[in-house]
C-alpha cells in the first residue's frame, strides 16, 4: 500500500471511530450513571440522522442550524422516554428495563417509518465543509476531518463537564451512590434525566454527523447499536477511555480488515469482542462507576 | 404551617411509624422525638432496626406507615432530597463515602443540600478533622477505615443540619481512632445541632447524649434519660447484653 492510500484509509478509520465514539460515549454514560443499558440508544441515533436530513436536506436550512436543532430533538425524546417510562422501572430486574429500551426502538423505528418512509435520505454535505483538501497528493473530504477534529473537541467537553463542574460532581456521586446522593440533597430523578438527555444528545450528534457521510435508512439504528455494544463491551462499561480506545481499534478494524480480506469487518469485531470477553471480561478499562 | 409551630414543634418526631423492605416490616410500630438542639441515642444490638429508622427518617425506604415530622412538617411522602433540603444531615453506616470522589468534592456535595442556610465552610469542618486537610486531593476510596468515617461525619456537618443523625459512627474502627473520633462527636454536641445517634457502645453513647431509647426486634423497649439508662440493669442486660462486667 502506498503512503498516500494509507493515509487516507487511515482518516477514514479515525473519523468512523470519532462517530462511534460519540455515539458509544453517550450509552457508556448511561450505563455508568443510571446503570441501564440502553437499547434505543441506536434508534436514537438514526432519529438524529433523519432529523438532520429533514432540517438540512428537506427545509434546506444551513447544516449548521441542522448540528443544533437535530441533536436538540434527540435530547428532547430522550428526556420524553425518561421522565414517562424508564423512570418508574430503575428499581426493577434488569430484564424488564432492556425489554422496555427494545420497545422503543421498535416504536421508534415504526414512527421513523411513518414519517419518513424505508428510502434512503440523503443530506447534502454543509457547504462551508463540502470541498476537498490535498493529503499526500489525494483529495479528502474537508467533512472527514471535521469530523476528526469535532470528536476530540466533544470528548474534552465532556471530560470537563463531568469532571469539572458541580452538575458532574453529582453526576460521579450519584454514579456509585444514588441513595447516599439523593440523602445530601441531590435531586436524583432530575439529574438522571439529565444524564439521559445529555447521552441521547450525544446518540442524535453522531446521527446528525453520519447524514451527510451515509445517508438515512431504516436500519441504521440496528447496524450502529450493534458496533457500539462491541465498543463499550472491549471497552468497558461505563468508561470514557474505553470508548474511546474500543472505537478506535474498531474504526482501524472496520477500515483494514476489509483491505486483507474483502467484508471481513464485521467477522473481525465480533473476533475482537470474543477475544477481549476471553482475556478481561469486564473490558479494558473496567470500572465500578463512571469513569472519564 | 404556620411560623409559631414551626417554631415550637420538636425537631424529629415518629409516630407508630411501621417499615421495612421487600422481605418484610422490620419496624414495628417505633415512637421517638428529638427535641431542639437535644441529643438522644438509639441503643440496640445487630437487626434490632437502628439503620432502618434512620432510613425510615431519611426518606429512603420504599414503604413507610405512620408518621414522621422535622420541624413540624410531615416528611412522610417526600424524597430523600428534600428531607435533606430541610436540614437532616445523614452519616450512614459502614462509610458510605464517594469513591471516586475526591474528599474535598465529597465535602462540597453536601452543598446540595443547604439552600439558604448558613453552615459551616471546608476550614471549619478540617479544623475539626485536620486529617481530612492534607487529604483534600484524595479520592475517597483511597482513605483508610477511619478516615473515611471522618469523612462521612464531616460530609454530614457540610449539609448544615439542624438534626444530625449518626449511625454508629465508630463501628469497626482502632482505639486511637475511637479517641479522636470521639473527641470531634464532643465538640459537635456542645453546638446547637440536634443529634441521633444509633450505638451498641452503650457508655460511649450515654456519655454523648441527654436521652436514650432501646431498641430490639423493632420495638422501643425503653426511653429515658441517659442516667437512668445506665443504672437500668435489667434494660442493659435483656436487650443490650451488655452485663457490668462487659461495660468499663
Ligand atoms: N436492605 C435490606 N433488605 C432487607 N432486609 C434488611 C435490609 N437491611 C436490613 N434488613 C433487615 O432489617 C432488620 C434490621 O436491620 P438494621 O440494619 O436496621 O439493624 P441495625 O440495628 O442497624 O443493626 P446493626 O447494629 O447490625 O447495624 C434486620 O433483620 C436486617 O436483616
Ligand atoms: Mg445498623
Amino acid at each position: 500500500m502506498s503512503t498516500s492510500s494509507f493515509v487516507i484509509h487511515l482518516l477514514n478509520a479515525i473519523s468512523f471511530a470519532m462517530l462511534l465514539f460519540l455515539v458509544s460515549v453517550g450509552l457508556n454514560l448511561i450505563f455508568g450513571v443510571l446503570g441501564v443499558i440502553n437499547f434505543a440508544h441506536g434508534a436514537l441515533y438514526m432519529v438524529g440522522a433523519y432529523a438532520a436530513f429533514q432540517v438540512a436536506g428537506a427545509w434546506d436550512v444551513p447544516f449548521g442550524v441542522a448540528l443544533v436543532v437535530a441533536p436538540l430533538a434527540v435530547a428532547v425524546i430522550g428526556t420524553v422516554i425518561e421522565v414517562l417510562f424508564l423512570r418508574r422501572i430503575y428499581a426493577r430486574d434488569i430484564a424488564v428495563q432492556l425489554l422496555m429500551t427494545f420497545a422503543f426502538v421498535l416504536i421508534l423505528d415504526d414512527l421513523v417509518r411513518l414519517i419518513w418512509g424505508t428510502g434512503i435520505k440523503a443530506t447534502p454535505r454543509p457547504e462551508l465543509l463540502s470541498g476537498a483538501v490535498s493529503i499526500f497528493g489525494r483529495e479528502y473530504p474537508i467533512y472527514g476531518l471535521f469530523i476528526i477534529v469535532l470528536g476530540p473537541l466533544v470528548a474534552a467537553a465532556l471530560w470537563y463537564f463531568i469532571e469539572r463542574t458541580s452538575f458532574g460532581q453529582r453526576v460521579r456521586a450519584a454514579s456509585t451512590d444514588r441513595h447516599m446522593a439523593s440523602a445530601l440533597g441531590v435531586n436524583v430523578p432530575v439529574l438522571f434525566s439529565a444524564v439521559f438527555a445529555l447521552g441521547s444528545l450525544l446518540a442524535g450528534l453522531g446521527g446528525t454527523l453520519a447524514a451527510p457521510l451515509r445517508s438515512a435508512t431504516p436500519s441504521m439504528g440496528e447496524n450502529i447499536i450493534i458496533l457500539t455494544f462491541i465498543v463499550v463491551v472491549v471497552g468497558g462499561l461505563g468508561s470514557f477511555p474505553g470508548a474511546l480506545t474500543g472505537a478506535l481499534m474498531l474504526g482501524l478494524l472496520n477500515e483494514f480488515a476489509p483491505l486483507l480480506v474483502p467484508r471481513s469487518e464485521m467477522a473481525v469485531a465480533y473476533a475482537l469482542m470474543a477475544i477481549v470477553l476471553l482475556i478481561r471480561p469486564r473490558g479494558l478499562f473496567p470500572s465500578p462507576a463512571l469513569t472519564t | 404551617m404556620n411560623k409559631e409551630k414551626n417554631g415550637q414543634a420538636p425537631t424529629l418526631s415518629l409516630q407508630d411509624v411501621r417499615a421495612g423492605y421487600d422481605i418484610g416490616e422490620v419496624l414495628h410500630g417505633i415512637t421517638l422525638r428529638v427535641g431542639r438542639g437535644e441529643r438522644v441515642c438509639m441503643l440496640g444490638r445487630n437487626g434490632a432496626g437502628k439503620t432502618t429508622t434512620l432510613r425510615a427518617i431519611m426518606g429512603l425506604l420504599p414503604q413507610r406507615a405512620g408518621r414522621i415530622e422535622v420541624n413540624g412538617n410531615d416528611v412522610g411522602k417526600w424524597p430523600a432530597h428534600r428531607i435533606a433540603r430541610s436540614g437532616v444531615g445523614y452519616v450512614p453506616e459502614e462509610r458510605r463515602i464517594f469513591p471516586t470522589l475526591t474528599v474535598r468534592e465529597n465535602l462540597t456535595l453536601a452543598l446540595a443540600a443547604r439552600s439558604q442556610r448558613n453552615g459551616p465552610s471546608l476550614d471549619d469542618v478540617f479544623s475539626l478533622f485536620p486529617n481530612l486537610a492534607t487529604l483534600q486531593r484524595a479520592r475517597g476510596g483511597n482513605l483508610s477505615g477511619g478516615e473515611q468515617q471522618m469523612l462521612t461525619i464531616a460530609r454530614g456537618l457540610m449539609t448544615a443540619p439542624g438534626l444530625l443523625l449518626l449511625d454508629e459512627p465508630t463501628e469497626g474502627l482502632a482505639p486511637v481512632v475511637v479517641a479522636d473520633l470521639q473527641r470531634a462527636l464532643e465538640q459537635i454536641v456542645t453546638t446547637d445541632v440536634a443529634v441521633l445517634l444509633t450505638e451498641q457502645k452503650v457508655d460511649f453513647a450515654l456519655s454523648l447524649c441527654d436521652r436514650a431509647y432501646v431498641l430490639d426486634r423493632g420495638e422501643i423497649r425503653f426511653e429515658g434519660p441517659a442516667g437512668e439508662l445506665r443504672n437500668n440493669e435489667r434494660v442493659l442486660d435483656e436487650y443490650l447484653a451488655v452485663g457490668a462486667a462487659q461495660r468499663g
